[in-house]
């Protein structure tokens, strides 16, 4: 670095820190994302309405409307009640409404009321489900846009 | 897990209703949700919302977007709210773009920002009172 040079490395001019009462929420680049995707609706929030996502969902709270995505995972505290349509679902959780997805996961804790269509099923011993098990050929979520441009993984 | 790193745990944590910490909400940029969010918790907004949005704290990151109303104790716009906002602090960062009334007890704008809206000021503690 030059002895004359004014200018050597400029100081960073940091953004004013928002200085509110309350603790502000940090910007999101500080956020880190949860491994089982990009989207999670966490225990004790409630959506009234319809979800659609083109990623991985994990929901642990309480969704009254019909959700879309492409991987769902339903943990075991969730509660749905509407329509689940999935390339990939795993459901530890409460499902009022039918499902219609390539791969249905329901595990242990899992209590299921309505119709399944699927293309592989596994149900874990425990987990419960009242209504229709239909298998579906070829029956990929067609709605949902690959990732990508990439071909939506499985047949 | 979300929210488990020192790094981004809020000085605050929310409680649910037992009393436990509870954990992030985050709407993904893949998401959209057509209806209302309500949590006691952090809600990060990547994806759209139309709708209502209730929490604690609510960031709106930068490619994130809400069409109807935002009530928070604290709020951070970096991305789009079409919609009044209602929180006791609020920053709306250079990328932000809010229109709508903004209510709030302290409210920071910076450079760059786009706010259309009445912005009415309220003293401390004006949301816990109005919530029942």
């Amino acid at each position: 670095m030059s002895v004359f040079s004014k200018s050597g490395k400029p100081d960073p001019v940091s953004p004013p820190s928002p200085a509110p009462t309350m603790a502000a929420p940090e910007p999101m680049a500080a956020r880190p994302r949860g491994p089982e995707g990009n989207s999670v609706i966490s225990t004790e929030v409630k959506i009234v309405g319809n979800l659609t996502s083109t990623g991985d969902l994990r929901i642990d709270g309480t969704v009254e409307g019909d959700i879309t995505s492409r991987v769902l995972t339903i943990g075991e505290g969730a509660k749905i009640d509407g329509s689940v349509t999935a390339e990939t679902v795993r459901i530890s959780g409460t499902v009022s409404g039918h499902i219609r997805a390539g791969t249905v996961a329901i595990a242990r804790t899992a209590r299921v009321t309505g119709d399944i269509t699927y293309r592989t099923l596994s149900v874990e011993e425990g987990g419960a489900v009242e209504g229709q098990l239909r298998r579906g050929e070829g029956d990929k979520v067609a709605t949902l846009r690959p990732v990508q441009g990439t071909p939506a993984a499985g047949a | 897990m979300i929210g488990s790193s020192q790094a981004s745990q809020p000085r605050t944590n929310p409680q649910g209703s037992d009393g436990r910490a509870v954990a992030s909400s985050v709407i993904g940029a893949d998401l959209v949700v057509v209806g209302n969010v309500e949590g006691p918790g952090t809600i990060v907004v990547a994806g759209a919302v139309s709708g209502d949005v209730r929490g604690r704290h609510v960031t709106v990151g930068p490619g994130g977007r809400i069409e109807g109303s935002l009530e928070a104790s604290s709020v951070r716009v970096d991305g789009t709210v079409e919609g009044p906002i209602t929180a006791e602090a609020v920053v709306v960062g250079g990328a932000g773009r809010v229109v709508g009334i903004i209510t709030h007890n302290a409210i920071t704008i910076e450079p760059g920002a786009q706010v259309d809206g009445r912005r009415p000021w309220r003293p401390a503690g004006f949301l816990a009172s109005k919530r029942p």
